[in-house]
């Protein structure tokens, strides 16, 4: 754990052990009503001052404490555009499982990343100190999976790219594998004008023929099949005219 | 001195609860809109009534201990008033005219009348018509702008404190024309008409106000809110400003309920899950101690409930200094608390390397009130509920020393 971020979680803790003293509070707008007053906002002496724990400009927690319900609020890291989508995706999709969390909120407050709504019958039923708990663990994890996810999501574009790259360097040169027996493809992008000519024609089924000339077009992806029923070694290639 | 006992009476919060006159029985509401009335049995506590006519949430109860009547209310805006005939509990409707949840419930001390606290912003006096065999509500309603949190009554019958949810404390004149004698002056006032304000108060930093409570000879008035103070006003006389508002600022966290043991002493409990005991006089008031400090013992008091206690998993689990540390690197969680006869700061109550609070109580104490007294008229035990479901009746451990103290650990 990094220096800056042991006082962060620390204040954090402190502040929510201190808004989660809830309390059984009943509507007193709304007849035989019972409802988080931090969310309905109609009684303003049910309501405490809102408080907010930052660490830089892009992470903070807005905390809410109210009579019967305290609502926490996330902005997670983000500091370019991947990790700005990956946040989305990751908070979307655990907000979309909101009821299997029970203390998350199906929707963020405006400006935050994710929320969390604690109500007295959370708190009741629950272990106060865990609930912390979860929470600190929650802000200390989020920003470990998003930069894994990023982390990953990187090295998957790096092969991708990679591949990408060594598929199309194969126009204007020639490329194979040897096979043995079966069937072997190669996925190529192929530019206009280009013509394929089969090496050995003779082992198999070269789809398209044992040539090929593309037409002028917009550029395509060609797959060269070949297939070997002998049993010895080919040499699968192709010359490109 | 004996050790606290602990009774799992729920697994759920208690939200009202009321022993009977001879402690025999115990009428607890374990969160839902029925009463049960437990038996004691030995050390076990055994169902032998439900009282069901609510239905919404029952948030008080009050058990009289002269006659015998049990009076609940709820938040479907309704009390009664349960008689105990031989076919068992009866109820007896009360008009209380209120339109919002009813939040408290005191039986007067004369136990003609009781009051009833709600969230329409009204006080309910509640005597019984004899006429129509109901109990019919006279209502208090100046300056009361927020619900009313908790109430308490004069021991001298007729006045009546009331803490609020917007930081407000009121003393006022419960007298009932009709019902009862015309009032002497006191100490609070001399003019008594009923609702009339004598006094208010507001606390310190307009936290909610949780529970309020005269001291036994009614001249001194105290009050918890959520800003976790404890105030203690002296009256002076009638129209007069008090002798002295005297605040006891804490580190904790709120406290929700306090009861007077004895002229200088109160015991109050809240959201650090240890009831503690302060003392003082009008000069000052200050803690004494905790009656169940977790860092003055080395061994908790664990009530066999929630079974043994087990360290971690391999032969670092249970080392103190390890765990301290690992909690230290992965949740930036600080270490226990020095020992010390304070409680421990906000949301620093020591976790047990299972998990639990070390205190007995493992979620907030939301009763304190008094169990037995000694012959001076002392209380000498006191019962706390809370929203972990248990029932514990603490001995007041009188003493500061560690011998005081020593005497309630269990070996």
């Amino acid at each position: 754990m990094s220096n800056t971020l042991r006082p962060y979680l620390n204040a954090v803790r402190a502040t929510l052990t201190a808004a989660l003293t809830l309390e059984n509070f009943s509507s007193q707008v709304v007849e035989r009503h019972n409802k988080p007053e931090v969310e309905v906002q109609t009684s303003p002496e049910a309501l405490l001052k809102p408080l907010i724990v930052s660490r830089n400009e892009s992470e903070r927690v807005l905390i809410e404490p109210s009579v019967n319900a305290i609502r926490l609020s996330i902005s997670i890291k983000q500091a370019d555009e991947i990790e700005k989508i990956l946040c989305h995706k990751f908070t979307r999709f655990m907000m979309m499982r909101a009821e299997g969390f029970v203390i998350l909120r199906r929707k963020p407050i405006p400006g935050y990343d994710i929320s969390f709504l604690i109500t007295n019958f959370h708190s009741e039923s629950m272990l106060k100190h865990k609930l912390v708990d979860f929470i600190i663990q929650f802000m200390e994890d989020v920003d470990k999976e998003i930069s894994e996810m990023k982390l990953s999501l990187n090295a998957r574009a790096r092969i991708v790219a990679e591949s990408y790259l060594s598929t199309t360097e194969l126009s204007g040169g020639c490329a194979g594998s040897k096979i043995r027996s079966g069937t072997a493809s190669l996925d190529m992008a192929v530019e206009n004008g280009w013509m394929i000519q089969a090496l050995q024609p003779d082992i198999g089924g070269f789809s398209g023929g044992t040539s090929h000339q593309f037409l002028p077009g917009p550029p395509s992806s060609y797959r060269l099949t070949c297939s070997n029923d002998k049993a010895d070694l080919f040499d699968f290639a192709f010359q490109f005219a | 001195m004996s050790a606290p006992e602990v009774f799992q009476l729920s697994l759920g919060p208690l939200t009202g609860i009321a022993f009977s006159p001879d402690r025999s029985q115990v009428c607890v509401c374990p969160n839902s809109n029925e009463a049960q009335i437990y038996t004691r049995n030995g050390d076990s506590w055994d169902l032998t009534d439900t009282l069901a006519e609510h239905d919404k949430l029952i948030t008080a109860i009050a058990w009289g201990p002269n006659t015998n009547r049990i009076v609940t209310c709820s938040q479907d805006r309704n009390a009664y008033v349960w008689t105990q005939t031989e076919q068992g509990w009866k109820p007896a409707l009360v008009i209380l005219k209120i339109n919002r949840a009813a939040t408290s419930v005191k039986w007067s001390p004369a136990e003609n009348k009781f009051a009833v606290g709600s969230g329409s912003r009204i006080i309910a006096i509640c005597s019984f018509d004899e006429e129509n065999n109901w109990w019919t509500a006279r209502q208090i309603k100046k300056p009361l702008r927020s619900t009313v949190l908790s109430l308490d009554w004069h021991p001298n019958n007729y006045l009546i404190a009331a803490g609020t949810a917007d930081g407000k404390v009121f003393v006022y004149s419960g007298y009932i024309k009709g019902l009862e004698a015309k009032p002497e002056a006191n100490i609070w006032g001399d003019k008594l008409p009923t609702g009339q304000i004598l006094a208010g108060f507001e606390s310190p930093n307009g936290g909610w106000v949780h529970d309020v409570a005269f001291s036994p000879s009614g001249d001194a008035l105290a009050f918890v809110a959520h800003d976790s103070s404890v105030n203690i006003i002296y009256a002076s006389g009638p129209n007069e400003p008090p002798a002295a508002h005297i605040v006891v600022k804490l580190p904790s966290l709120p406290f929700t309920s306090l009861t007077w043991t004895s002229e200088q002493s109160i015991v109050a409990a809240g959201h650090d899950c240890q009831p503690i005991l302060f003392t003082g006089s009008h000069e000052g008031w200050a803690i004494s101690h905790s009656l169940d400090d977790p860092s003055s013992t080395s061994k908790p008091l664990t009530p066999s409930a929630t079974g043994a206690r087990a360290g971690g998993v391999g032969r670092l689990g249970n080392n103190e200094a390890f765990n301290m540390f690992k909690a230290a690197d992965s949740k930036g969680q600080r270490g226990a608390s020095q020992p010390g006869a304070t409680p421990t700061s906000a949301g620093l109550t020591p976790v047990g390397s299972d998990g639990l609070l070390l205190t007995i109580h493992q979620n907030t104490i939301t009763h304190v009130e008094a169990y037995e007294w000694n012959q001076s008229g002392e209380v000498s035990k006191i019962f706390t509920a809370g929203r972990d479901g248990r029932l514990v009746v603490w001995p007041i451990t009188g003493s500061k020393g560690l011998s005081g103290r020593m005497a309630g650990l269990q070996v």
